[in-house]
């Protein structure tokens, strides 16, 4: 922490986790702005959980009927819906219930879009691969404060 | 029959709305949704239904199948997949109540239009109906298939090539000229080009396809089509593609006997 990135990686210390934060962040969220807004699920962990996360947070559920589901296949629709709609930022809320290959795939989900990647976790509930892994990627610190000002719409 | 009913309406349903049950059992179903406010304005397009189709088989000759097949496309026309589910079954409910069986398949029913082509219009109701899926296929299908100068032959046969992406406009190439997509519709064909370009298909690569060397098939290409209109609620298929097949319910989507003498 505390190295200055170049790569949109921010790390936000939320020490309260309070409901109200996250309805506020949430709230202006897309399609209010272009921010993403994703919030994880506890434990609910996996990758197919994730990128459902992200197609929720885009308001993209609907299926097929008889469709192929993959993890795969949703990774590569959000990849070509937040392309076209133009987001920017991806916030991921309590991402401290993230384990540290989901945050690389963040980190590479991110970087192929070129987006701003804010990742807004707990420090004390944070495990130690996933503080690993945020160290190594060099993500920046952001305050509360500053991501609610970016997010303004 | 005549269009009694008050078509269109402010309300949108989608077909997941309604109960799935067939007619016999479709109003038990209507007075056991949890939303009982929805539940009731359903009650009255299957009411309304029952009463036209009571009105239109109140007949002792057995009416023409393109006879039935207008009246049930005006019963239908205009209102989403949910209401047009609930008039379908009070309709099938009034036809034996006036001693015909009328059996419907719903789904190839509302994927045909009347006895002239229709073409289905980008708007607000088909974006409702599709804006919510996961895949950026059939919106962008839909989109294609509303663009004036293409009909579904030729947007079967369509290659990656024929689709450019010009600063504000998606433009469809056929061998009449450009054509924009309706406007509002470029987001979902530009979320689908990002989704096949990603598979790393080539520029005369068939554009329906789901990975490389596996284009769709013309039956696949069908059910996807029938599924647009099954979704949306406009008819998306066409009224006068000559179907091979002998069944009533893949033939015309309904099937009308007389129950007694």
């Amino acid at each position: 922490m505390g190295v200055e990135t170049t790569l949109g990686l921010f790390a936000v210390m939320d020490r309260e986790d309070s409901l109200e934060t996250r309805n506020e962040i949430r709230a202006r969220g897309f399609p209010r702005s272009s921010s993403l807004i994703v919030d994880v699920i506890g434990g609910r962990r996996s990758g197919p959980f994730l990128v459902r996360g992200i197609l929720e947070a885009l308001d993209k559920q609907a299926g097929i009927r008889g469709e192929v589901r993959s993890c795969d296949f949703d990774w590569s629709y959000a990849r070509a819906w937040v392309a076209t709609l133009g987001i920017q930022r991806l916030v991921v809320l309590r991402g401290h219930l993230l384990a540290r290959n989901l945050v690389e795939d963040l980190v590479g989900f991110s970087a192929l879009l070129e987006l701003e990647l804010v990742l807004v976790v707990v420090p004390q509930e944070t495990c130690r691969a996933s503080r690993e892994a945020l160290q190594r990627w060099c993500f920046a610190s952001e305050t509360m404060a500053e991501l609610l000002e970016g997010l303004k719409v | 029959m005549t269009a009694e009913v008050e078509v269109g309406g402010s309300t949108w349903v989608d077909l997941d709305s309604v109960p799935h049950g067939d007619w016999t059992i479709f109003r038990a179903g209507l007075r056991s949704m949890t939303d009982r406010g929805l539940g009731a304005d359903l009650d009255g397009e299957y009411v309304a239904g029952f009463e036209l189709g009571r009105r239109w088989f109140d007949v002792e000759r057995q009416p023409s199948e393109e006879d039935t097949a207008a009246a049930l496309q005006q019963l239908v026309d205009g209102a989403s997949p949910g209401i047009q589910v609930a008039r379908l079954r009070g309709c099938q409910a009034g036809a034996f109540a006036a001693g015909w069986d009328l059996k419907l398949n719903h789904r190839q029913l509302l994927s045909r239009s009347r006895n002239v082509r229709v073409r289905p219009q980008w708007g607000p109701r088909v974006e409702k109906g599709l804006a919510r899926m996961r895949s950026p296929l059939l919106p962008a299908l839909a989109a294609v298939l509303t663009t004036p100068g293409l009909d579904l032959d030729s947007v079967a046969e369509l290659q990656r090539q024929h689709i450019t992406d010009r600063r504000e406009r998606v433009e469809v190439v056929t061998s009449a000229g450009s054509q924009a997509v309706a406007p509002g519709s470029e987001v979902y064909v530009r979320a689908y080009l990002a989704w096949v370009d990603e598979l790393g298909l080539g520029p005369e690569a068939p554009l329906w396809c789901i990975r490389v060397g596996a284009p769709r098939t013309r039956d696949s290409f069908r059910r996807l089509v029938m599924r647009l209109s099954v979704l949306t609620g406009e008819a998306f298929g066409r009224a006068d593609d000559r179907r091979t097949s002998k069944r009533w319910q893949d033939r015309c989507g309904f099937m009308v006997m007389r129950l007694r003498p």
